[in-house]
């Protein structure tokens, strides 16, 4: 039982109209019989038989076809019947189990794909030189599978082998699916020294994370309702980055112990907030400082996480502006994690991560709001910070989050006015 | 046959291994050694110290694209002497003759190495 498709007729042609039979379901048909009449956009054309045999058609008159629906099938075990001389059939049935050589050489998936395609144009698409031609066409590899490597695209002896020993696709970079290819690259020395930093920061501290979830609405709000008056005045954007920092500037302040470092047998409390910022470079990653964010006002903080971000992309930061951060901050949101455990920037002994914001359904009195929901993560080293330390931390910087209006001063401000 | 075998001592030190086959008679000619050869390389690069016109390169040309077309992963390239008179000047008869740089040169082509 062989099928006949719709063939392809040309390129931009994706469907056709089955205008008549000219066989009946039924019908026995000899090989290159026409059977059907097809009407493209640009022109009528005939289906024929590609192999004698029993017609059981597959579609009716009329009826609009997609490029490769099935037509018809051919049951080629049918015997002709009696009516046609013997010496006619005789050479129609021998005929039968084989395709023309020339058809098998150029197109090696002989009976389904190639029906209507005149042999000639299918010689035309392939060139490839006689050795290669003759491995094709005995091998069955299909051409078009081959990737070229002789001039004007020809096919060589070497690419057939290589096909046959790759049996994949060929990828859009070039490179075969299922090849296994291996390539070693010095490592650079930016590479070398994040790696020896990680592992140290791995095993050098008792490192956990605790993690909490923020309503990112206030400053969502906050954002779009000043960004434009924001920008007007400073002259740089209002990134969510200047929130986060000026958060945890505060609730470092009120949790010292997260902005401390242990240094030999003595813990190092920085009266300051100096807040590293994980940058991402071409050439990997960097953690420029931001001093003194305590001190700093928002749009300072912007201006300077450009400015740091510039230069890391530039590799011009300095080694002053890499080192003594006392906090790191690091945003795995912009790549679109959404949940992470951020490892320390030792000596440091906490970092926070943030992620993606994502509308999630939350319980809000008693309701289910959806609200932009953001995971933040805190890397903590245990040897000097406690769980209560790092848990209130981390609900100190999600409650100014959520309540932008406490960064000013670090309380509620009615609060403040209301000196309760 | 100097030049041949020049030619593929000097590409050996390129990585190609080129076969050298001495024909010593052209007639009979021993085609079916030549064909055993391209059945392994399937290359065939002639060196012919001849005009090139209906020569004996020709011939085996013929002979081989007959017998061993699918045989064949590249045209059948040949290096003859120039298709005029012999000069007497020295420099003028390197020049016709076949020698070890073209034949690299031709060799290279066939296998497909542009340089």
């Amino acid at each position: 039982m062989i099928e006949i498709k719709v063939p392809t007729v040309g390129e931009s042609i994706t469907e056709v109209q089955l205008l008549r039979w000219n066989k009946k379901s039924g019908d026995y048909v000899e090989r290159d019989e026409v059977i059907a009449e097809l009407e493209s956009e640009k022109a009528t054309f005939e289906v024929n038989a590609e192999q004698a045999g029993l017609l059981t058609t597959a579609a009716a008159e009329g009826d609009t076809l997609l490029i490769g629906d099935l037509l018809a099938t051919i049951d080629e075990t049918v015997k002709a019947p009696a009516k046609p001389t013997p010496a006619a059939a005789a050479p129609a049935a021998a005929a039968a189990p084989k395709p023309p050589a020339q058809v098998e050489m150029t197109a090696p998936k002989p009976p389904v794909a190639a029906p209507a395609i005149p042999p000639p144009a299918a010689t035309e698409e392939v060139k490839a030189s006689p050795v290669a031609s003759a491995i094709i066409a005995d091998k069955k590899v299909d051409p078009k599978k081959v990737k070229p490597s002789g001039p004007q695209g020809k096919i060589l002896k070497e690419d057939v082998l290589a096909a046959l020993a790759q049996p994949g696709r060929i990828t859009a970079s070039g490179s075969a699916l299922n090849e296994r290819n291996t390539r070693s690259e010095k490592m650079s020395n930016l590479r070398k020294t994040i790696a020896k930093r990680l592992v140290e920061a791995k095993n050098g501290t008792a490192m956990l994370t605790t993690f909490n979830e923020v309503d990112m609405g206030p400053i969502m709000e906050v954002r779009s309702r000043y960004k434009e008056k924001f920008k007007e005045v400073h002259g740089v954007n209002l990134g969510f980055m200047s929130f986060f920092a000026k958060a945890c500037s505060i609730a470092l302040t009120e949790w010292p112990a997260v902005n401390a470092s242990i240094d030999g047998d003595q813990i190092l409390y920085h009266d300051y907030t100096d807040i590293s910022i994980a940058v991402s470079t071409p050439r990997g990653l960097t953690v420029p400082v931001m001093r003194n964010v305590e001190s700093l006002g928002m749009a300072e903080i912007e201006k300077k996480v450009i400015e740091l971000a510039g230069k890391a992309r530039d590799s011009k930061l300095t080694a002053e502006e890499l080192t003594g951060g006392t906090f790191t901050i690091t945003n795995g949101g912009v790549f679109g994690s959404l949940m992470s455990t951020p490892i320390i920037n030792t000596p440091q002994s906490a970092i926070l991560g943030m992620h993606k914001i994502q509308d999630r359904p939350m319980a809000l009195n008693g309701q289910v709001v959806i609200r932009p929901m953001m995971y933040i993560a805190l890397s903590y080293d245990h040897r000097i910070i406690d769980g209560r330390e790092s848990v209130s931390f981390l609900v100190r910087v999600k409650e100014l989050l959520e309540h932008p209006d406490q960064l000013l001063i670090g309380k509620d401000p009615v609060k403040t006015l209301l000196e309760i | 046959m100097k030049v041949a075998l020049g030619a593929a001592q000097e590409l050996e030190k390129e990585g190609i291994s080129a076969e050298v086959i001495d024909l010593r008679t052209i007639r009979p000619l021993d085609w079916h050694t030549i064909l055993e050869s391209v059945k392994k390389t399937n290359r065939l690069v002639i060196v012919e110290e001849q005009w090139p016109y209906a020569s004996v390169s020709s011939e085996i040309s013929y002979r081989i694209q007959k017998e061993g077309f699918d045989y064949l992963d590249a045209p059948i390239r040949r290096i003859t002497a120039a298709d005029a008179p012999l000069h007497y000047a020295p420099n003028l008869v390197a020049a016709a003759l076949p020698d070890v740089a073209r034949t690299v040169k031709l060799v290279k082509e066939v296998m497909y190495q542009t340089k």
